[in-house]
């Protein structure tokens, strides 16, 4: 099969931090970048890093690995995309997860009313990624990164109020650190919509939002907000509304 | 026995002429070189981008140099 990839083998052996200068035939596109470091000597505990800096001197960026390396030990390091903490964590089958959820009657005039949730409503497996935003109550993502959401909603109507128009349920992203996300990155919102009319009493909808919050990891955290949509008044009673929101490559 | 690690990177990040790639062993606090580790079998795996803009000088891909730096 032709390809265009190549492997580039840098032999030597180094003392740490050792570079490498990209030759003018060489220029690449890394998938996978490998190194063997030994520890044996190390003054201290140490994690393996890959430093990039670009020819004019700047440096682009630092990837460590996650996990620290004992003073005296060794370590062969892979650096691939997506290798990060969200994958350490699907290695070991569990993914950063939450789920909220309340329940009631509510009354929805003609408008937009966004999800609130409080304190106490998020269940997560990771409160380092997920938790509620107290002032706004909302879920509050942890940086950026891409989050995969559902939300979904049951409700009944009170009897003899008819239900006409659309129902919209959607997702969307939040700044709560006073900039505006629009101004620094564009943030990727693809939803769903399911619309409802007067056809029973009980209604259902569901959407599904991929949100790409912020790969620049600027405006941590950031706030997923559920919004309903409707031209009428409705009263939702036996109303159950929730989300799930799953991270599962890691936060950015 | 060597312990196997990995960690992210980039997906798109083209190393053009001129760029270095450095591996190090920083301490996770407070990010300084660690002293005393040595780095060996060092590979890179990615598409080829062809020749760039640099001086023409043509170097042996498969044999480049790893050159230390001193710390």
């Amino acid at each position: 099969v032709a390809t265009d990839d190549q492997q580039v083998r840098v032999t030597g052996i180094a003392d740490a931090p050792a570079s490498y200068l990209i030759p003018g035939n060489g220029q690449i596109a890394p998938k996978a970048v490998f190194a063997s470091f030994d520890g044996t000597g190390a003054a201290g505990a140490f994690k393996p890093a890959l430093k990039i800096t670009s020819d004019g001197g700047e440096l682009i960026g630092i990837y460590p690995t996650d996990s620290t390396v004992a003073a005296g030990g060794s370590a062969d390091v892979s650096w691939a995309p997506f290798l990060g903490r969200g994958e350490a964590a699907g290695s070991s089958g569990t993914v950063s997860s939450g789920y909220a959820q309340r329940f009631g009657s509510f009354q929805f005039t003609p408008g937009t009313h966004t999800f609130s949730f409080g304190a106490g409503t998020l269940i997560t497996n990771d409160s380092s990624v997920f938790s509620i935003d107290t002032v706004h109550s909302q879920i509050a993502a942890a940086h950026g990164g891409l989050f995969l959401t559902t939300v979904f909603m049951f409700f009944s109507t009170t009897a003899g109020i008819p239900f006409t128009g659309q129902f919209l349920l959607t997702t969307d992203v939040l700044d709560s650190g006073g900039f505006d996300v629009g101004s620094l990155s564009t943030p990727e919102i693809d939803y769903a919509e399911l619309y409802a009319t007067n056809g029973g009493d009980a209604f259902q909808l569901n959407g599904f939002g991929l949100v790409n919050a912020d790969d620049t990891s600027f405006t941590p955290p950031y706030r997923v907000a559920y919004t309903v949509e409707t031209d009428t008044d409705i009263t939702a009673t036996a109303c159950s509304y929730g989300v799930t929101i799953l991270n599962p490559l890691g936060l950015t | 026995m060597a312990e196997p690690l990995k960690a992210g990177m980039p997906p798109a990040l083209d190393l053009p002429d001129g760029y270095i790639v450095t591996w190090a062993a920083i301490d996770a606090t407070t990010g300084a070189d660690v002293p005393g580790v040595v780095v060996s079998n060092v590979s890179l795996f990615g598409t080829n981008l062809g020749t760039g803009s640099g001086d023409g000088t043509l170097l042996a891909a498969d044999n480049p140099i790893l050159v230390g730096i001193s710390v």
